[in-house]
């Protein structure tokens, strides 16, 4: 367990979402334990956004759903705003979810294709006990400010294009004004220009509502657009943990290393970095107790391979989970 | 809503149309067809026993000498309300059943699932009884009334109902929007009634005609072995029966009529049933106009910064055009043109839409039946692929053409093996012993960098990663070190990681056998580290061409510059 | 370094595929349980169902000129006068060691009229089958494909109406009208007399099926005359009960044909022919579970046809009981019919996870 040292108690008034030691276990069979999410911990402040990266099978996923309790999780404790959520159950589970939102992947398939748009936003509102007056106008309020105009009020999913589709998504995660909008991947199935267009939408209603993001995307680079911290997961782990520019820069884990390598940026002037780590992810099925990324580290030591390595303030808000976390360069 | 209602009778088929007529005339006859009728329908006439059709009895009469026609007019009346009601209870108690069976079995509790377990297990021993006998029994024990006959007919239904709802809502439970429902607040019980079960109305709608159908067939069967409905009162299937024993001996009219009658009855519902659930499908109402927020000034000025064509090119494409086979249909591909010489690299970039895959089928002649190309020319070298014998173009592709598609799990066939695929493909071409055809694969494999390739060959798509999938893809385009390789979004779906060293491979290799590269992709990363030259597509044309280093440079076009930008960090 | 990865991959992989190998006997087991109690419940409800038919047996039995002691004394006999539960008990002593009654209506013993009376169903069934899959299979696959041949052409267009028509025509109205077109007027095929004409003899019992006896003891006018006897039947159910298959088979093919591994099939270059098989291969699938059911309708359906043909097959057998309230028989047939449908499900749901390496557990959401 990491220790908060510099001035806790200030720091915990701004915190909004504390997750303590998450860990999610899918059993698949007599003797078969998928480990989605091994001991997660990770803070997101209020207003600022945690970017969640990694690759397919590192968990990120289910640890958002795990933090919205759409996924119950198998160990490990949420609180939001210093209330434990993890507890809750029937009416006051869904009280909560008017605090805390989703938005998903697939623009298209998230909508219900039967309803307008208007009877997919006033819903959030209905179900949380809004009346008629208020639903009108704050439909219509957020519509606007995801940038739709109101004569889309009638149009059904299928009259969207996907980039406002996903607005939509966006509008009907945001109407209920929740402190915490978990996005998981919202802009993969997008094209670059509208990912680029929906990135700003979603920077511009952070600075008018002071909504916190969970941003989770496989793309580095548009996490590290949007984010102030970063978390980067693989295998379920969260392998190092620090605010944007800072893993931008210099990172301390091989696996980050990896993966900001991997980035070809669409310039031909900016060579792709040589440092790319052979193989592919291992199963998380039954995971042997060492470090995950022992199969496929260009700098590991025996020590590496007999316990998970524990997380290391490298310093202050900057934590990593490799041991030789200052060798990362070397290799 | 009327304006689906008419755009859907659009759409339809001449025949379809006629019947759907023929379904209304139907539904008249059900409600008014006993006041319609010329004669009595129950009263006897033995004078006129058996006459065959004539003026004053157009269908002929029965061996009661009532007349034929009056009794056809009446008997859908008694056909069609005991099926329909009878399928109506079905549904109505079916359809909820399905759901909260479905709903307990998806919460992968203990309790529930053992719950929704036995009701099932329940509905198969309903659904075991033969259901024409169980019919019967019913009917028998129970008295033949109509009444008895409709809830004999509900009870059998029902179970089919049950389970398609069941297994509709199973599918769609996994679907976002039911996730996205219940995130949003709602109980799992009302994300399965007010979202879900409204989305499995289509299936429940097609089902809902075949039953009518059905149960018409069936009301018409118990009659005929005398155990549904009783003469006096006019039903197709005791009209049948009547008319069996005087069927054989020559004297048709009395079985005949009814019989068609109950065939186009039941007929003209399935095509209700067709129609409707055309009609049900989500459709976009008005539709969705090109709307990304950039500049769409595709006018036919000439395409910026060409580069002069390559000669010697290995693939020259001239004006390309490829329409939908509708008349006045706007086309896919307009003016393409471009050309790739021996060796180089092409990246083709655009956004979703813009006709790159169809492009790339185009060049391979695998556009699907509904296009076609219009005019242009694509050139293999020497050849004209675009007019090639089917056959001729069969063996160039693998040995000179090779393609991957995108996607490589779903490329593969889903229930073959590897190494089936790989036997398949070596095959194609040339005669190749199994143990050949083994050896062969395996060092395919090895060259791809798969380890362990003799325990991969036995694999099924569904078991590899995406990027072992890719893999496989790509040691089965270069197996035979073709002149062009065709790669339609080769990283697409991958991981970041996998998808350097999937790129890198297809790098190295392409480069060891010389082969020239068509990358299409929609990454501006993969265009500006593995190409030599960009081509940018949008709304079916290229609007730029470029060497690599001059396109990121100093893009000319407008969207190329949007483009651009929007990927800078 | 991948090595390590690679190996500790295919070492799961082999488990996985372990614990599939492992399932599949333990879920036949498990099926098979349940099939226990199931039967016992079909058969109870059908026991208790058929108590309720109308008519008193006993009564039925000796006319209604029998004096009441007698008509008392054969009640008792009968174990009419116990309660349902008891009489259930004794009906299920006396079926587990065999015997299954007697027909009174009929008189004779119904363990061999069942003996004599199956092997018809399952003829009819079999042929039925067999047509279907010998005829409208290959028809279904060919006419899938798009191909710009004059023949396939031709077939798609015979082919097209087949299936909604098909399943809008009643069985027993199609027999009536075959009748009608090649014994009344054209006088090919022999009338509804059952299976054999008046003026042939039966071949000594073997297995109870015409042709096969016939064969068997080398008579071929019998085997001729059988023959000639089972067309219309047959061709009555494969026509109507192959409709579903055939729907069913030739838009599973034109999914598969439409599908990205078409496509690359196409793109490596394969045969049309290779193209096609491996569609179907796919297209299978659902198909099998298709035809589990229309076996199902075959059995339920059977029974218009061979009245209607006189067949003296297990159908009419039911039919008749019914009509007359003749207890024995009708629970006899209910429970073999039932028995047989739980094992097509069962057998379908395997054929279906053999053949499909992506189905992951038995039987799953049909």
């Amino acid at each position: 367990m990491f220790g908060w040292n510099t001035a806790t108690i200030g720091v915990i008034m701004t915190v909004l979402l504390e997750v303590r030691n998450l860990t999610k276990v899918f059993s698949l069979g007599p003797g078969a334990d998928l480990v989605a999410v091994r001991n997660a911990s990770l803070t997101v402040d209020r207003g600022e956004t945690l970017g969640l990266v990694g690759e397919s099978g590192s968990g990120k996923t289910t640890l958002g759903r795990c933090i919205l309790r759409l996924i119950e999780p198998t160990d490990g404790s949420v609180f939001l705003s210093g209330n434990k959520i993890t507890g809750l159950k029937g009416k006051a589970l869904r009280d909560l979810r008017s605090r805390m939102q989703l938005v998903f992947q697939d623009p298209f398939a998230s909508l219900n294709p039967r309803l307008t748009v208007a009877q997919t936003l006033r819903e959030p509102l209905m179900l949380h006990g809004f009346d008629r007056s208020q639903r009108k106008a704050r439909t219509a309020e957020i519509l606007r400010q995801v940038g739709l105009d109101q004569s889309m009020f009638d149009c059904y999913p299928l009259d969207l294009t996907a980039s406002e589709q996903q607005r939509v998504g966006i509008a009907r995660a945001l109407v209920t004004r929740p402190e915490l909008v978990v996005l998981d991947e919202p802009t993969s199935m997008l094209d670059p220009s509208a990912r680029a267009d929906l990135l700003a939408l979603l920077q511009r209603i952070q600075r008018e509502t002071g909504t916190a993001y969970v941003f989770i995307s496989h793309d580095l680079t548009s996490v590290a657009r949007i984010s102030h911290r970063i978390a980067i997961m693989y295998l379920g782990h969260i392998i190092e943990q620090a605010p944007t520019e800072l893993i931008m820069g210099r990172q301390h884990h091989p696996y980050s290393r990896a993966l900001l390598s991997a980035v070809l940026f669409a310039d031909p002037r900016r060579a792709p970095s040589p440092y790319v780590i052979e193989g592919e992810i291992p199963t998380a099925i039954n995971p042997k107790t060492e470090c995950p990324l022992y199969g496929r580290c260009p700098i590991r030591e025996d020590a590496c391979g007999e316990a998970v390595p524990p997380m290391i303030e490298i310093r202050p808000e900057h934590l990593s989970a490799c041991r030789r976390w200052d060798y990362v360069d070397a290799a | 809503m009327w304006l689906r209602i008419s755009s859907t009778l659009r759409q339809l088929p001449l025949w379809q149309l006629v019947f759907l007529a023929l379904f209304a005339l139907i539904v008249v006859l059900t409600a008014i067809g006993p006041d319609l009728a010329p004669y009595s329908t129950i009263n006897a006439c033995p004078s006129d026993r058996l006459v065959p059709p004539s003026a004053a009895h157009w269908l002929g009469t029965d061996d009661n000498g009532i007349d034929i026609l009056s009794r056809l007019l009446a008997a859908p009346r008694t056909d069609v309300v005991i099926a329909v009601i009878a399928t109506a209870i079905s549904v109505l108690l079916g359809s909820p059943l399905g759901v909260v069976i479905a709903l307990l079995e998806s919460r992968r509790r203990g309790g529930s699932t053992v719950v929704a377990e036995i009701a099932m297990r329940l509905l198969e021993v309903i659904q075991a009884f033969p259901v024409f006998v169980f019919a019967m029994v019913l009917v028998a024990v129970f008295g033949g009334t109509k009444v008895n006959i409709i809830a004999a007919i509900a009870f059998v239904n029902t179970p089919v109902f049950v389970r398609l709802v069941r297994s509709d809502v199973l599918s769609l439970v996994q679907r976002p929007f039911a996730e996205a429902a219940r995130a949003v607040g709602n109980s799992e019980w009302r994300v399965g009634f007010r979202h879900i079960l409204p989305n499995a109305i289509p299936t429940i709608l097609v089902q809902l005609s075949v039953t009518i159908g059905f149960a018409i067939l069936l009301t018409a069967g118990l009659s005929f072995v005398g155990a549904g409905v009783k003469p006096p009162t006019p039903e197709l299937g005791s009209m049948i029966a009547s008319g069996a024993k005087f069927l054989i001996i020559g004297q048709w009219w009395p079985a005949v009529f009814p019989g068609i009658a109950l065939g186009l009855i039941v007929f003209s519902f399935g095509v209700f049933g067709e129609v409707m659930t055309k009609f049900m499908e989500p459709r976009a109402i008005r539709s969705a106009t090109w709307r990304t927020g950039m500049t769409t000034e595709t006018d036919d000025a000439p395409v910026i910064g060409i580069v002069a064509p390559t000669t010697n090119a290995i693939l020259a494409v001239r004006d390309l055009e490829v329409t939908p086979l509708q008349p006045g249909a706007s086309p896919l591909l307009s003016g393409v043109s471009f050309s790739l010489g021996a060796g180089e690299r092409m990246a083709i970039v655009g956004e979703s839409g813009a006709g790159k895959s169809v492009l790339v089928k185009a060049v391979l002649g695998l556009l699907p039946a509904q296009l076609q190309v219009n005019s242009g020319q694509v050139r293999y070298g020497e050849v004209d692929l675009l007019n090639l014998d089917k056959s001729k173009l069969r063996s160039l592709r693998s040995k000179h053409i090779a393609a991957t598609l995108a996607n490589a799990k779903s490329q593969l066939h889903p229930l073959t093996t590897v190494g089936g695929t790989f036997a398949a493909a070596l095959a194609a071409h040339q005669k190749v012993s199994a143990p050949e055809a083994r050896r062969r694969s395996i060092e395919l494999l090895r060259m791809v960098g798969m380890n362990d390739p003799e325990r991969r060959l036995e694999a099924y798509p569904h078991e590899l990663s995406g990027g072992m999938a890719q893999r496989v893809c790509i040691a089965l385009a270069l197996m035979y070190r073709p002149r062009l390789l065709i790669a339609d979004e080769p990283t697409a779906g991958l991981d970041v990681t996998v998808q350097r060293q999937v790129l890198d491979l297809m790098e190295k290799l392409a480069r060891e056998a010389g082969t020239a590269q068509l990358i299409v992709t929609s990454d501006l990363g993969i265009a500006a580290h593995y190409c030599d030259k960009v081509a940018v597509m949008q709304a079916g044309r290229v609007i730029e061409i470029n060497e690599t280093r001059a396109f990121f440079d100093a893009p000319v076009h407008p969207y190329s510059r949007q483009l651009l930008d929007s990927v800078r960090l | 370094m991948s090595t390590q990865l690679d190996v500790a991959a295919s070492r799961v992989l082999r488990r996985v595929r372990l614990a599939h190998a492992l399932r599949l006997p333990r879920y036949i087991g498990r099926r098979i349980l349940f099939l226990v109690p199931q039967v016992l419940l079909i058969s109870f409800i059908t026991f208790a169902l058929v108590r309720l038919l109308p008519g008193d047996p006993a009564r039925f039995q000796l006319g209604p000129l029998a004096p009441e002691e007698a008509v008392e004394a054969l009640r008792r006999k009968l174990h009419l006068d116990l309660s349902i539960p008891q009489q259930y008990a004794i009906w299920l002593k006396h079926t587990l060691s065999g015997d299954f009654g007697t027909s009174w209506s009929q008189g004779t013993d119904v363990g061999e009229d069942l003996l004599q009376r199956i092997p018809v169903t399952l003829e009819l069934i079999f042929l039925s089958l067999l047509v279907v899959f010998i005829v409208l299979v290959p028809l279904a696959i060919v006419t899938a494909s798009l191909s710009r041949n004059w023949a396939v052409w031709a077939l798609r267009n015979v082919t097209f109406g087949y299936g909604m028509l098909a399943g809008a025509l009643p069985d027993f109205l199609l027999a009536l009208l075959l009748i009608f077109i090649f014994y009344t007027n054209l006088n090919l095929l022999p009338g509804p007399e059952g299976r054999l004409g008046i003026l042939d003899t039966a071949p000594p019992f073997v297995t109870g099926s015409i042709l096969i006896d016939a064969t068997i003891a080398g008579d071929w006018s019998t085997f001729w005359s059988g023959a000639w006897h089972l067309v219309m039947p047959v061709f009555t159910l494969a026509f109507v009960y192959g409709a579903p298959v055939f729907k069913m088979l030739r838009s599973q093919m034109e999914i598969a044909l439409d599908a990205e591994y078409t496509t690359y099939g196409e793109a490596l270059g394969l045969a049309p022919r290779t193209i096609l098989a491996r569609a179907a291969r796919v297209a299978a699938g659902s198909t099998v579970v298709i035809v589990g059911t229309v076996i199902m309708f075959l059995l339920g359906g059977d029974v218009l046809v061979e009245s209607v043909f006189n067949m003296s097959g297990l159908g009419q057998y039911a039919v008749q009981a019914i009509v007359t309230a003749d207890y024995a028989p009708i629970q006899a047939f209910v429970c073999f019919a039932a028995i047989f449908t739980m094992l097509v499900y069962l057998a379908v749901d395997l054929v279906h996870f053999a053949m499909d390496p992506r189905i992951k557990v038995v039987g799953s959401p049909t």
